[in-house]
C-alpha cells in the first residue's frame, strides 16, 4: 500500500477510502495497533507536519528536532497495543512527544544550541522560493521576527503556545499533556502570548 | 488589574482564533520533516506490523502443531460437559446419581455379599457336621464313646448354626443429608434394598434390622423438622396464611409430635401466632 518514489512516498489513499478522510485518529490507531499499516500511514500523513513544527520550535535545532521527531513515532510504534481509545490520540500523541523532549533537556541540560537561526532561515527560505523579492523580504522578516520572539519565550511558555497552535489543543488538553493544572496552562498561555504580542508591536 | 483584564481580553480573542499572531504564525511555519524521515518511520511501522503479524501466526501455528493440544482439548470439552450436565440436573432438582444412592446401593452389595458368604458357609458347615457326625457314627457304631474332643466340636458347630446369625452392616446416612434427597427416589432405593434384604438366602434365617429401623425413624424425624422450618420460613416471610395451612396439614400428617418439640422449633412466638385468628 506504500509505494516510494524516487525517496519520497506516496500514499495510496485513493484505495483507503472512508479510513482516509473520516476515519477519526483514535480509530485509526486501534486499526493500526490491530495489524492493519495503511492506518498508520494516515495517521503519519495526518499529524507529522505539526510534530516536527513542535520539536523543531522546541528544540531549535533541525539535527535534534528531527532526532527527537523520529524517536516519538517510534515509541508510538512501539507502544501500540497500550494505545487506550479513551484518550484523545493528540494528546497522547503530544505527551509522546513532551516526554522526549523533556527526556532529551534533561540529559543535554541546559545545551540548547544557539545555532539555530540560520537553519530556521534555511528551511524559511526553501518555503518561500516563489513569492517575489519584496514580499519575500517583508516575510522573511516577520518569520525572524516572531522566531526570535518565540525562541526568547521561557520553554514552558513555548511548549503551551506551540501546542495550542500546531496540535490545536484546549487548554484543558494542554494542561493534560505537559502534566500541568488548568490554571498553570492557561496562565502560561496568557503570558506567551503577551509577550508575543508586545514584541511585535514594539517592532 | 487593568493589565490582567486586558490580558484576559487578548487571551480569549486568540483562543476565539481572532488572532493576527495566531494568523501571522501559521503562514509562516509550513515546516516538514524530510523525506528520509518519513521513509524510515513508516518502514519501521511496516516491519513492526508484519513481525508483530508473523509472530502471532508463528505463536498460533506452533500451538496447533503441539502434541498436547488435543488430548487436552478433549479433556477440557468432557470435563465442560460432564460439569454442564452435573449442573443441569442440579438446577432442574433431579440429581444424576446422588451420595445417599451410592451408599445405599453399597449397603445393598454387602447384604448380598454377606448372603452369598452365609450361603457358602453353611454349605461348609453343613459338610462338616456331616463328617463330624459320621464319624462320630463311626466311633461310636463299635460301643465305644466317641472322643470328647469330636463332640465337643460338633455341638459347637450346632450351637453356632442356631444362634449365629451373620451381621449385616447398613451405612446408616444422617436423616437430614437423606431428606434433602427425593423422597419417591429414596423409597425406591429402600424397597430395592428391602426386597434384596428379603430374597436373600442368609437374612430369612434371623438378620438383625435394628440399623435399618433407626434410619426410618431418623428420616421421620427429620421430615417433621423439616415441615416445621418450612412453617417457620412462611411464618417469617410474612406469609401466615399459608404457614397456618402448612401447620395444619402437618398436625393431620404428624398427630404425635408434642408441642413442646414444635415450640423448640418454631420458637413461641411462631407457635402461638399459628393459633391466633
Amino acid at each position: 500500500m506504500l509505494l516510494i518514489d524516487s525517496g519520497h512516498y506516496r500514499s495510496t489513499s485513493d484505495t483507503l477510502g472512508i479510513m482516509d478522510k473520516g476515519a477519526s485518529d483514535e480509530r485509526l490507531m486501534l486499526s493500526y495497533a490491530s495489524g492493519d499499516a495503511v492506518a498508520f500511514e494516515v495517521l503519519y500523513l495526518r499529524h507529522k507536519a505539526p510534530v516536527y513544527r513542535y520539536m523543531l520550535k522546541l528544540c531549535r535545532n533541525k539535527t535534534i528536532a528531527e532526532e527527537l521527531f523520529q524517536e516519538v513515532w517510534m515509541k508510538l510504534i512501539n507502544a501500540r497495543e497500550s494505545y487506550v481509545a479513551s484518550a484523545k490520540f493528540t494528546t497522547w500523541l503530544y505527551k509522546l512527544a513532551h516526554n522526549q523532549f523533556i527526556d532529551h533537556y534533561r540529559k543535554q541540560t541546559v545545551r540548547i544550541v544557539e545555532d539555530h537561526s540560520t537553519e530556521i532561515d534555511d528551511i524559511a527560505h526553501d518555503q518561500q522560493s516563489t513569492v517575489n523579492p519584496e514580499q519575500q523580504v517583508q516575510i522573511e522578516q516577520s518569520i525572524d521576527q516572531l522566531t526570535k520572539l518565540l525562541d526568547a519565550l521561557p520553554n514552558d511558555q513555548r511548549e503551551v503556545f506551540l501546542l495550542r497552535e500546531e496540535a490545536g489543543m484546549s487548554i484543558t488538553e494542554i494542561a493534560e499533556t505537559t502534566g500541568i493544572n488548568y490554571e498553570a496552562a492557561k496562565s502560561r498561555l496568557r503570558y506567551a502570548i503577551v509577550k508575543l504580542r508586545s514584541g511585535l508591536n514594539e517592532e | 488589574m487593568a493589565n490582567n483584564e486586558s490580558d484576559d481580553r487578548e487571551l480569549n480573542s486568540y483562543l476565539n482564533g481572532n488572532s493576527e499572531l495566531s494568523n501571522g504564525y501559521r503562514s509562516s511555519n509550513k515546516q516538514e520533516p524530510a523525506s528520509h524521515l518519513d521513509e524510515a518511520i513508516l518502514s519501521a511501522a511496516k516491519e513492526a506490523v508484519n513481525v508483530s503479524n508473523n509472530i502471532k501466526q508463528k505463536t498460533k501455528a506452533e500451538f496447533h502443531k503441539a502434541p498436547w493440544v488435543k488430548p487436552l482439548s478433549i479433556a477440557a470439552m468432557i470435563t465442560l460437559s460432564v460439569s454442564l450436565v452435573v449442573t443441569m440436573q442440579q438446577e432442574s432438582g433431579q440429581p444424576l446419581i446422588n451420595e445417599f444412592d451410592v451408599e445405599i446401593l453399597d449397603s445393598a452389595s454387602i447384604i448380598k455379599e454377606s448372603a452369598i458368604s452365609e450361603t457358602k458357609l453353611n454349605s461348609e458347615d453343613v459338610s462338616v457336621t456331616n463328617e463330624i457326625e459320621s464319624r462320630q457314627n463311626k466311633v461310636e457304631r463299635p460301643g465305644v464313646p466317641a472322643p470328647a474332643s469330636l463332640s465337643a466340636t460338633a455341638d459347637t458347630y450346632r450351637a453356632e448354626e442356631k444362634t449365629e446369625a451373620p451381621k449385616v452392616r447398613i451405612k446408616v446416612t444422617p436423616a437430614k443429608k437423606m431428606l434433602s434427597k427425593g423422597k419417591p427416589q429414596f423409597e425406591a432405593i429402600e424397597d430395592r434394598v428391602f426386597s434384596e434384604e428379603q430374597n436373600s438366602p442368609s437374612i430369612s434365617g434371623g438378620v438383625a434390622f435394628d440399623d435399618t429401623i433407626k434410619l426410618k425413624q431418623d428420616r421421620e424425624l427429620s421430615m417433621q423438622e423439616d415441615a416445621l422450618l418450612k412453617i417457620k420460613a412462611l411464618w417469617e416471610k410474612g406469609e401466615f396464611v399459608k404457614a397456618k395451612k402448612t401447620y395444619e396439614e402437618f398436625t393431620k400428617d404428624y398427630p404425635d409430635v408434642s408441642s413442646e418439640s414444635m415450640k423448640e422449633i418454631l420458637g413461641y412466638t411462631i407457635y402461638n401466632g399459628l393459633f391466633e385468628d
